[in-house]
């Protein structure tokens, strides 16, 4: 009887364990895949400026069609990353994820002096750099993530507009 | 019956280290169903489905490891809103033999989309390309309502296809929600998911 209540207990704490460790290793390793998979096709602190999402092109679950995505995987570990774009009045926006999805930051074009965008990222906790004239500060909380810039477009003959200005975008190490 | 007891030890081992795994094992699945129960609906706007804490650095975990399978890289609510439905007004699931029409009035953010979505969660392949109708594109009436219809092929021009499997369902964002639309989600006017007909 007391052997069955100790197996009991402890099949419910490896119940419990099993649950957290799912629970909260499942963002990160699903940022992890994300990161290394855009990583290979695209590099590593560079732009990359993907079609217009279809169901024929489509590697993301849950994308809007009527946005024109552009992305960049960071990483600081060698030293902060540099990041401008210009966003266009359509509504575009700039936004950081960190290794376990969070959006830790994002500005959109009103919130711009003529959707001009210029970030300098470094790991939260590392003694802030010093930022070029006009650059912010952003302190990232981890050191690999992804930058995105989205990009709305409301009329498809306005696509190869906003398509040249997404490409004004750059991310580099600073 | 001393070489039985010997046997029996290491045995009794097996089935003790089985047991536990199992037990691991159905934890994590648990942990998977809590995302797909929790995460991302804690709040319900008629047919549609949201939550607060999506893409937030302040989300449970539940909504953190659900935005991580089906929404990754979703913005904060201070940026955009999410709803979802699987289902109509009715509480039915979208099926894919059926006609809906989905209709609204002004909704309270600076732009707006409705796309469709199959069961992987990625858009549904259609012979018009037609994935989303937007505040842009969407017919609108006298009276300011607009409205779609949703059927499994795009067979009119106000038709947004499903695909033939069940289990598609609808995503709606919005972009640079108005301020009152962000204080108070339960204030965002859904827009209504109804059966026409089934074949």
């Amino acid at each position: 009887m007391k052997n069955g209540i100790r197996l009991v207990l402890i099949c419910g704490v490896a119940f419990a364990l099993g649950h957290a460790a799912v629970l909260f290793a499942t963002p990160y390793v699903m940022m992890d895949r994300f990161l290394d998979r855009a990583a290979a096709r695209n590099g590593v602190n560079v732009m990359a400026f993907r079609d217009r999402p279809t169901a024929k092109n489509n590697r993301v679950v849950r994308q809007g069609p009527d946005i024109l995505y552009s992305s960049c995987v960071f990483d600081l570990s060698n030293g902060p990353v540099r990041m401008h774009a210009v966003l266009p009045d359509t509504y575009g926006s700039l936004s950081l994820f960190a290794d376990n999805t969070d959006n830790f930051y994002t500005v959109n074009d009103r919130e711009t002096r003529e959707g001009l965008v210029d970030l300098v990222v470094y790991p939260a906790g590392a003694t802030p750099p010093e930022a070029p004239p006009g650059a912010s500060l952003v302190a990232s909380p981890s050191d690999r993530g992804n930058m995105i810039i989205r990009m709305v477009v409301r009329r498809d003959d306005d696509e190869q507009r906003l398509d040249a200005l997404r490409r004004q975008a750059v991310c580099e190490a600073l | 019956m001393a070489q039985k007891g010997k046997e029996s030890a290491p045995v009794k081992w097996v089935v003790f280290l089985i047991l536990v795994c199992v037990s691991l094992a159905l934890g994590g699945v648990s942990a998977i169903g809590g995302m797909a129960l929790v995460g991302g609906n804690q709040l319900r706007l008629g047919a549609w489905t949201t939550s607060p804490a999506i893409g937030a650095t302040s989300a449970d975990p539940y909504t953190r490891g659900a935005t991580a399978l089906w929404g990754i890289l979703a913005l904060n609510r201070e940026e955009a809103i999410y709803l979802t439905s699987f289902k109509d007004d009715a509480g039915e699931p979208l099926q894919p033999n059926c006609i809906y029409r989905v209709s609204g009035g002004a909704m309270p953010a600076r732009w707006w989309s409705i796309t469709a979505y199959g069961p992987n969660h990625m858009m549904i392949d259609n012979a018009a390309d037609r994935y989303s109708f937007t505040q842009e594109n969407v017919a609108v009436d006298a009276a300011g309502l607009w409205s779609f219809r949703l059927a499994a092929e795009p067979i009119a021009e106000d038709v947004l296809p499903l695909g033939s499997l069940p289990g598609a369902s609808l995503g709606m964002r919005l972009y640079n929600p108005a301020p009152e639309a962000l204080s108070d989600l339960s204030t965002i006017p859904a827009p209504s998911i109804t059966k026409v007909s089934c074949s």
